[in-house]
């Protein structure tokens, strides 16, 4: 179709224009930064560059980056984003690539504690000190400055109990995320806990956290058990597919589930969950920020580990903090010592 | 006695050429059969009337997709950015809808918008030499970034008026199900009998012979893309009406499902052969497996294992031409 040459020119025009507008980009991003900094002068993080290495583009983790960014503003320090779109390989490139441009401090979403391993190596090398959000083991502990993250089996614990008592009889069954990540282990261990019968628990269907893999999973667990009197769904994403199935037989069937997301939050009013558990990313990044900050000024974590707070909500009482990294939300997480739960 | 002879042998030699020619399909319903077997046995609720319609409500959506993907992958074509342009039609649909636009006009504004960005993929890859796999790739990436764009968010605010489209029952069958079946027997009827059928064969089978024909390949390439986009914004429109919201990653590996029911329907990657009934028995497979294993209680370790190993016997199953 084409020439050869053309193609060759075509390419290389392509590639300039790419390199111009990342320019562009990169200039108003310093520009903006070079503003705030200007006018937070006394603050912890003025004149430096934090990187925010988010795991890809999904709400929840989009929440957590605004979070990161607008409390690195707040302290003054200027954000660079990188997108590891649900890839460990380019997860650990993005490390490289923040460690190249000479970042202060890295915020890590890493995909899992074993992926965090490697990288919070390498960033250790390279004295660069790293926040880790999500992530922790205690082999990594002395690699990182601090990590946040729920406890998972505490938060799944509470739910169990609080579902057990709308839900006191009957059998049960549980929609779980991803099979063999640690979070959905705690979670189910931590729901049986508190559930404490696990004999009504009659089916666990993966739902790989994905609302349309859920709607499948909730059609066949409510065609082989009609008499179904509960169902667990591990996020509020697979909630709205669980909720869909269920048409008509919301309410025969009692929903919980987990994230205090704005969408669960809603369902929640409108009567489809009788229960959540929920936390909130904006807040967890910006505490974060805040454990990144104090090692920064030479002030360690003790303990390296903080856990996120969390509420039980119902249709009643909404209490888990708001997912937007709204005023009142940074203002929280960048206490110090940030709030870190108990449980 | 030596003509009936002759007969009754001619009559075998046509069984079995008919057989050998359908042996992946015989192959593939003895697959399906097995399976269904095995959980009517251990299942009383397999063969209810409920669970034949899951199945079919499960199997609709990829189905839709799968159609239009045997369009493309019979021409030698492939489109990785399938799953990606029914999140962009799903949450340009839904983002519409909470804009206060009527549903009829986001609805179409949704497919007309998918079926564009499947004709402009179409001309990219008639025009490119390279085949449109890393061409399709790229798109998929840019379709994820211009659905962020529209919403970084979930849309829930959904009108009651649209979502209550999911449960009208044409002819006594769910909505998805029913246009689904629409889809195939245009799908079927745009293969057998049309000479745009007659092409997409020709090119999957030659394309420098099927330009040598005078068949003007770029058009037709631009046309199967668009088509399979209208396809791709029929499963973004349902899928919204059934989930009752949409999200930027609901389309997230849809495109895989779609290729591997069609390649396990019989449709080579190299193009030139394929047919509708072989991908409606790689969906139906597909779909059986997953609701199968479900009933069966079977845990989701084990469950990876048994859906892998059945679709690599399936494809071994198809017969080498």
């Amino acid at each position: 179709m084409f020439g050869s040459n053309q193609r060759r020119i075509g390419a290389v025009l392509a590639a300039m224009l790419l390199a111009l507008t990342a320019a562009a980009c990169g200039s108003s991003d310093a520009s903006d930064g070079g503003q705030v900094a200007a006018t937070n002068s006394a603050k912890p993080l003025d004149g430096k560059t934090i990187a925010i290495i988010q795991s890809g583009a999904a709400e929840y983790y989009l929440k957590s980056t605004a979070g990161s960014q607008a409390a690195i503003e707040e302290l003054g320090g200027e954000s660079k984003v990188f997108d590891s779109a649900f890839d460990t390989t380019k997860e650990l490139a993005n490390v490289n690539s923040a460690i190249a441009s000479q970042v202060d401090g890295i915020i890590l979403f890493p995909l899992s504690d074993a992926s965090a391993k490697a990288e919070l190596r390498l960033a250790n090398n390279a004295d660069i000190p790293v926040s880790v959000l999500y992530g922790y083991s205690e082999e990594n502990e002395d690699n990182a400055v601090g990590f946040v993250q729920v406890n998972f089996y505490n938060q799944a614990k509470a739910l169990g109990e609080a579902f057990a008592k709308e839900v006191p009889e009957g059998p049960i069954a549980i929609i779980s995320g991803t099979v063999g990540r640690s979070e959905v282990v705690a979670f189910h261990d931590g729901f049986v806990a508190g559930f404490g019968d696990a004999s009504r628990i009659v089916e666990e269907v993966a739902g790989n956290y994905d609302r349309k893999v859920a709607f499948n999973a909730t059609q066949d667990i409510i065609t082989k058990h009609p008499d179904l009197a509960g169902l667990v769904v591990g996020n509020e994403d697979m909630a709205v597919g669980a909720v869909a199935a269920l048409g008509d037989k919301v309410g025969q069937v009692k929903v919980a589930s987990q994230n205090g997301s704005p969408e669960g939050n809603a369902m929640l009013q409108a009567g489809k969950l009788v229960v959540t558990v929920g936390a909130s990313p904006s807040q967890e990044a910006t505490m974060s920020v805040r454990l990144l900050a104090n090692a920064l000024m030479g002030k360690e974590a003790d303990p390296k580990l903080c856990q996120t707070p969390w509420a039980i909500n119902t249709p009643d009482s909404i209490v888990s903090v708001s997912w937007e990294p709204t005023p009142e939300v940074i203002g929280s997480g960048l206490a110090d010592p940030p709030p870190c739960s108990a449980e | 006695m030596t003509g009936m002879t002759h007969a009754i042998t001619t009559r075998r030699a046509e069984l079995a050429q008919r057989l050998s020619e359908h042996r992946s399909k015989i192959a593939l319903l003895l697959v399906i059969g097995t399976i269904a077997a095995i959980t009517a046995f251990k299942s009383e609720v397999f063969l209810s009337w409920a669970n034949f319609e899951n199945i079919l409500v499960q199997c609709s959506i990829i189905g839709i997709l799968a159609m239009g993907t045997t369009l493309l992958m019979v021409s030698g074509g492939i489109d990785l950015s399938v799953g990606s342009g029914v999140s962009l039609a799903g949450v340009l649909l839904a983002t519409l809808m909470a804009d206060g636009w009527s549903p009829l006009i986001a609805v179409i504004a949704a497919i007309m918008t998918a079926s564009a960005v499947g004709g402009a993929t179409g001309f990219l890859a008639a025009k490119s030499s390279h085949h449109p796999f890393v061409l399709t790739l790229g798109v998929l990436t840019l379709l994820q970034g211009v659905t962020l764009l529209v919403s970084i968010s979930p849309v829930t605010d959904i009108p009651e008026s649209f979502i209550s489209i999911i449960d009208w029952r044409p002819l006594g069958l769910p909505l998805v199900v029913f246009v689904f079946g629409v889809v195939v027997v245009v799908t079927h009827l745009t293969l057998t009998y049309t000479a745009l059928g007659r092409w997409l064969y020709a090119i999957g089978s030659s394309e420098s012979a099927a330009r040598l024909s005078g068949i003007r390949i770029d058009a037709v390439k631009v046309v199967v893309y668009a088509i399979s986009g209208v396809f791709v914004g029929i499963g973004g429109v349902l899928m919204t009406a059934q989930l009752a919201s949409a999200q930027p990653e609901m389309g997230r590996g849809l495109e895989l499902a779609a290729i591997a029911a069609v390649a396990v329907g019989g449709t080579p990657l190299a193009g030139g052969r394929g047919d509708v009934l072989g991908t409606l028995l790689g969906v139906l497979l597909l779909a059986l497996i997953g609701n199968s294993l479900n009933l069966l209680s079977i845990t989701s370790s084990w469950q990876f294992v048994l859906q892998g190993l059945v679709i690599v016997i399936a494809v071994l199953a198809q017969r080498k031409t």
